[in-house]
């Protein structure tokens, strides 16, 4: 948070905090509305399944974009140049569409809650429950972090202390989430984006101004590439050569980023499909999915360009993540100020609210679930599936309250657990498209495909030199991909095939093709 | 007069030491499996990456146009009752394949903006 802290220097205003405020207010208000509405399970973690299209999108671009992503994609640009974009381009309609008609209508005619749930139905229990423990665990902890640097920001912004701070981010947060479950969440999402993209909108318009244009600005930066430093030379150049020294060459942009990383991304993290899962529709689900990749077409001309602008406009930064920051300092006045600092903090709870519903909805199915049935023989029902969810977010909060500080204070444990996710993407996007593709693939291919394919991400991750950039995350998420592809295919046809009342609705070519399935399926939905 | 520097408390203490901890644990496991899978993998690898670093970037720049025209394409290959299931009305706004064009229409011209047509 060295970027955020850059801010403790703007000096708010009275306008700007009543602003912050007023704005934190509203959203409580807001959430806490649709409280009412929750009566069950079904209501509290997946919006009583009425979610339209638009808050879908919405929230899943405000879900997608923290506070960090303004401070340092807006710092990559800085020190890479355009190509610091294809996170959000590259990164998200390719596979934003792949989610919608390929993987949405599998999880929503199957009536899953986690996608989890949708591979212990596709594979085995065991799938189901690795993959839930690592996400259920990796959640609970980014909750911690994400209300530390909450905390951190509003403390170097408004002033207040960091327990206060984190008191309020958690009153906030955890009073709407608790109450409204997956509806307040949405909700609040759909305010929370409008607030940043007038705030981010307000950053752009301000610092394309003040370098005199895009034209201009491309001209400085052209002058600088000759004068300065000849990396700037790139700076406007989409797609460079895999042997650059950026962390963006375009083999790994292209293969590991559109491909794989994103499409497991959009297609499996519960915090992203958890709203298509929540759709009125299926139509709408889809629909939702299309709409964000639309609306996440326009983030990065609100944070990259601002850092593109910054080369010129605050030459020689010791770090790019100081670049929006010092944007917002010299740049924005009075009152948009205040509004560009609720678009942070909103993005912070976005983030904070995301994270405690997908957690606590993680560990009441998957974890939680499994064990009632292990032990007692039966399903949770909707009231006591409703009370375990309110519960383990009430423990979460805590949780993450009393781990805030010693997380905040250990960087390297939070990376810890982030990389070891970074591992886990290739090989769960492999099962998960080979699981709804392929109908031969057997609950042992998939158990074999995801611990091997883990176990090849954490080799390739580790083996240094064998990459030319020095954090490979893009190769190894597609390398790891190919590799688990192998192993399950290989394991698959070498064991049982699965049997045929197992797979009904599962498949892609039976959901296509097949009339009666497809009656089947619509009638388990209705 | 000196000042006096105050002591770091406990958790300070105790997250420094495991983050001390994590960073050698880390250190090490990656020492050993670089010593270990580095000449097996090497010989894979190296062919892959020096093929890549060798295209040619216009083909780079097209091969990421094309990733987004076979989105667009594909769409129109699925089956149009499959896309647009319980879609809440019948005209052409509601027709999910041309919210996927539209939708990838920003992308595509980003990216036919910041190319770079020569190597």
């Amino acid at each position: 948070m060295d970027g955020a802290a850059q801010v403790a220097t703007t000096g708010l205003s009275g306008f700007d905090l009543a602003i912050i405020i007023t704005y934190m207010a509203g959203i409580l208000a807001i959430g806490t509305y649709f409280g009412k509405y929750v009566k069950s399970a079904t209501d509290f973690f997946l919006a009583g399944r009425a979610l339209p299209f638009w808050a879908i999108g919405m929230s899943i671009v405000v879900s997608d974009i923290g506070a960090t992503d303004f401070i340092f994609v807006g710092g990559a640009a800085y020190s890479y140049g355009i190509s610091a974009a294809n996170f959000d381009w590259m990164g998200s309609m390719p596979a934003m569409a792949i989610a919608a008609f390929v993987f949405m209508p599998y999880y929503w005619r199957s009536s899953v809650y986690t996608i989890p749930e949708f591979l212990g139905k596709r594979y085995n229990t065991a799938v189901q429950i690795i993959h839930a423990g690592i996400w259920g665990v990796f959640m609970v902890v980014m909750l911690a972090v994400i209300f530390w640097t909450t905390a951190k920001f509003l403390n170097t912004t408004v002033g207040w202390p960091i327990p206060v701070s984190i008191a309020i981010t958690v009153v906030v947060v955890g009073i709407y989430t608790l109450s409204g479950g997956l509806a307040a969440v949405v909700m609040t999402d759909v305010i929370q984006l409008i607030v940043m993209f007038v705030g981010g909108m307000a950053l752009l318009v301000l610092s394309l101004w003040e370098v005199g244009g895009w034209e201009s600005l491309k001209e400085q930066i052209g002058v600088m590439s000759q004068t300065v430093d000849p990396k700037y030379a790139d700076h406007f150049t989409i797609m460079l050569p895999n042997d650059t020294t950026t962390p963006y060459p375009w083999a790994g942009i292209v293969f590991g980023l559109g491909l794989v990383m994103s499409t497991a991304y959009f297609s499996g993290h519960q915090g992203i499909v958890q709203r298509c899962f929540g759709a009125r529709t299926e139509w709408d689900a889809k629909a939702g999915m299309l709409f964000g990749g639309f609306l996440k077409s326009f983030i990065p001309f609100m944070v990259a360009v601002p850092g593109l602008a910054a080369v010129v406009i605050v030459p020689g930064l010791a770090t790019g993540d100081d670049a929006v920051p010092q944007m917002i300092n010299k740049l924005l006045p009075a009152g948009i100020r205040g509004l560009t600092f609720s678009a942070l903090v909103a993005a912070f709870m976005s983030s904070a609210d995301t994270y405690l519903s997908s957690a606590s909805t993680i560990w009441t199915t998957d974890l939680y679930g499994r064990f009632y049935k292990f032990r007692f023989g039966k399903e949770l029902n909707e009231r006591h599936g409703l009370i375990v969810g309110r519960i383990f977010t009430i423990v979460f909060l805590i949780f993450a309250v009393l781990m805030a500080y010693p997380i905040g204070q250990t960087p390297s444990m939070y990376t810890f657990i982030q990389k070891a996710l970074s591992m886990f993407q290739g090989p769960v996007f492999a099962i998960l498209l080979l699981g709804i593709m392929w109908k031969r693939a057997t609950q042992w291919g998939g158990l074999a495909g995801l611990l091997l394919g883990v176990a090849f991400s954490t080799v390739l991750h580790n083996t240094q030199g064998l990459f030319t950039i020095s954090d490979p995350f893009l190769f190894v998420a597609m390398w790891s991909f190919v590799f688990t592809v192998g192993v399950t295919v290989i394991v698959s046809l070498c064991t049982p095939p699965e049997p045929e009342e197992k797979l009904r609705g599962l498949i892609f070519g039976q959901v296509i093709k097949d009339g009666k399935i497809q009656r089947v399926l619509l009638d388990r939905v209705s | 007069m000196s000042e006096a520097v105050a002591e770091p408390s406990f958790i300070e203490r105790a997250s420094t030491a495991f983050g001390a901890f994590m960073e050698r644990v880390s250190t090490a496991v990656s020492d050993g499996i670089t010593a270990v899978f580095k000449p097996i993998l090497s010989p894979i690898f190296d062919p892959i990456n020096n093929f890549l670093n060798s295209v040619y970037m216009p083909w780079a720049t097209l091969f990421s146009l094309g990733l987004f025209g076979a989105g667009m394409l594909w769409v129109f290959l699925l089956k149009k009752e499959y896309v647009n299931l319980d879609s809440p009305g019948k005209g052409i706004l509601y027709d999910l394949r041309l919210w996927t064009v539209i939708s990838m229409t920003p992308h595509v011209i980003v990216y036919l903006y910041f190319a770079k047509w020569s190597d």
